[in-house]
């Protein structure tokens, strides 16, 4: 008993695992709430992107010494920027503009990473160091997430109403175009206050997998919610001791848990119910 | 307090009408049955009267606020939402953004349910309701909007009969009630029961009493292709039977 104990408090004895825990329930509870948005509105394709085509932002921000929040706000800037002005020309559709922006972002990224005088720690910007995380990044952080979830909160009803009729919601008093960029500017921020602990191709896994968890285990958005934020928690909690016990990557262990909990309950809902392809409720 | 008035009225999307020669009006207390063939401009009248059209010609004046209750078919069913979410969503139109609907909004959405007949299904997902059921939920979210002028969109559609005649019912609950009620419907029938018919194909075929529905009047609505009009007892045409190709054009939902 006390050896378990012992297993299971050992890693938060050390400051760097304190600031890693910490950073994971913020970043969990708004990438879980914000995530059922992310898949009512079906915009885990645009998160995908934006997380993505900052990623030369995130580079530019290393070699300069900026802050990485600072890099990628401008990256995600840009490749918003970059696929509205091409998705506006003539002959190209909404995805075919997504997926050349977000390449040739990704892949100057990579150009300006792989220099040979640029400094190493490239793999922290693909896949975030959520082990490094000082207490001012932590604030940061929480300057960033509450705003957003303050917004969630105040919205509510009204991302609800949107989602579910669209076409209807001008007629009960709710414009959908604002809240659809309200939508995309939140994942937006979230993905921006995230890319520190998951890194630019991994932060979409916390936007996408509890919410996706919570789905199969919900029929209600406030229980969604929570539901979502308590499985995005667990998985970085459990993504901290996978990493720390077995010496992995922090944010790979962190993506690791979240989508191997998504398989774990849809293969449990699929078996409950008795079905061999599982059903989205 | 005339609550709709309309004088030559075109409605229609990038200068085109799609919606001619609209004159009628709309009182407090009256139903008015809405017939014409899909692509008529039924969807089109309806979002001229919720103010997302602006008139190409001629004038619309709607005195009261509109609230509607769309097609259940449009709405997803998938989605994470309890028939009382579905209710309270009718309070928005009377909130500041900011605001989030409180304890009063919930009570009030709680008693349209119960008008409804679907007090004790508050908390079941919307989804998992009957089409009748959830057509009837969102004229608990109208009530709730506490408009002067409900528009139903073929609310009968895909109804089982119970559920038909409890909507029925209420549709003349809401008119007894003072407000205006415009039912767009296939039922030519159940149009006969209301108090004025407006028939339209692309522009305004006939507007008045149910008198009005006349063979040659119902042949010009759905374009001369009724093949099968059984004899009612009065020697009336008694169904108007759709032709099956008419397809609903792209434009009427956004």
């Amino acid at each position: 008993m006390s050896e378990a104990w012992n297993w299971l408090s050992e890693p938060w004895g050390q400051a760097f695992m304190q600031h890693a825990f910490t950073e994971v329930v913020l970043i969990g509870v708004l990438g879980g709430w914000l995530g059922c948005w992310v898949l009512l509105y079906g915009v885990s394709y645009s998160a995908e992107s934006l997380s993505h085509g900052m990623f030369p932002g995130l580079v530019g921000a290393s070699l300069l010494g900026l802050p990485l929040i600072a890099g990628g706000a401008v990256g995600a800037g840009a490749a918003a920027a970059g696929i509205a002005g091409l998705g506006s020309a003539r002959g190209i559709d909404r995805d075919t503009s997504v997926g050349v922006v977000v390449t040739s972002l990704f892949g100057l990224g990579a150009l300006l990473a792989l220099a040979p005088d640029s400094p190493p720690g490239i793999q922290e910007l693909l896949f975030g160091d959520v082990l490094a995380v000082s207490k001012r990044d932590l604030l940061v952080t929480a300057l960033i997430a509450i705003p957003l979830l303050a917004v969630l909160w105040t919205l509510h009803e009204r991302l609800l109403a949107v989602g579910f009729d669209r076409a209807g919601a001008r007629a009960i008093g709710v414009s959908p175009r604002p809240v659809e960029l309200i939508v995309l500017l939140l994942v937006a921020a979230a993905v921006v206050v995230s890319v520190q602990a998951l890194g630019s191709l991994l932060v979409v896994a916390v936007l996408v997998a509890p919410a996706a968890c919570a789905r199969l285990l919900t029929h209600r958005l406030g229980s969604m919610a929570v539901v979502s934020s308590v499985f995005a928690i667990a998985g970085g909690i459990g993504g901290l001791y996978l990493s720390y016990y077995a010496g992995t990557a922090g944010g790979a262990s962190i993506a690791l848990c979240l989508v191997g909990a998504y398989l774990a309950v849809l293969a449990a809902d699929a078996a409950l119910r008795g079905r061999a392809i599982p059903l989205i409720r | 307090m005339t609550l709709v008035t309309a004088r030559d009225l075109a409605v229609g999307y990038g200068g085109r009408p799609v919606l001619e020669g609209l004159t009628f009006s709309v009182e407090p207390g009256e139903r008015v049955g809405v017939l014409g063939p899909n692509g008529g401009g039924k969807s089109t009248l309806v979002r001229a009267l919720l103010g997302e059209l602006t008139p190409l010609a001629g004038r619309l004046e709607v005195a009261v606020r509109c609230s509607v209750v769309p097609q259940t078919e449009r709405s997803r069913l998938d989605y994470p939402v309890t028939a009382l979410d579905v209710a309270l969503m009718g309070s928005l139109s009377r909130l500041p953004w900011w605001r989030r609907p409180g304890r009063g909004e919930r009570r009030s959405a709680l008693e349209a349910l119960a008008a409804v007949n679907l007090a004790d299904l508050a908390a079941t997902p919307f989804g998992e309701l009957s089409g009748g059921q959830r057509q009837r939920v969102l004229v608990a979210r109208a009530l709730v909007q506490d408009a002067g002028l409900v528009l139903l969109d073929e609310p009968f559609t895909g109804v089982d009969a119970a559920s038909a005649e409890v909507l029925a019912a209420l549709i003349d609950r809401l008119a007894a009630g003072g407000r205006g009620v415009l039912v767009a419907t296939h039922d030519v029938d159940q149009a006969r029961g209301f108090d004025r018919v407006l028939c339209l194909n692309g522009r305004q075929v006939a507007f008045g009493g149910p008198e009005v529905l006349t063979r040659s009047v119902l042949e010009e609505t759905y374009g001369g292709a009724i093949v099968a009009v059984p004899e009612g007892a009065d020697g009336q045409p008694a169904r108007g039977i759709l032709p099956a190709h008419h397809h609903e054009h792209g434009h009427d939902h956004e």
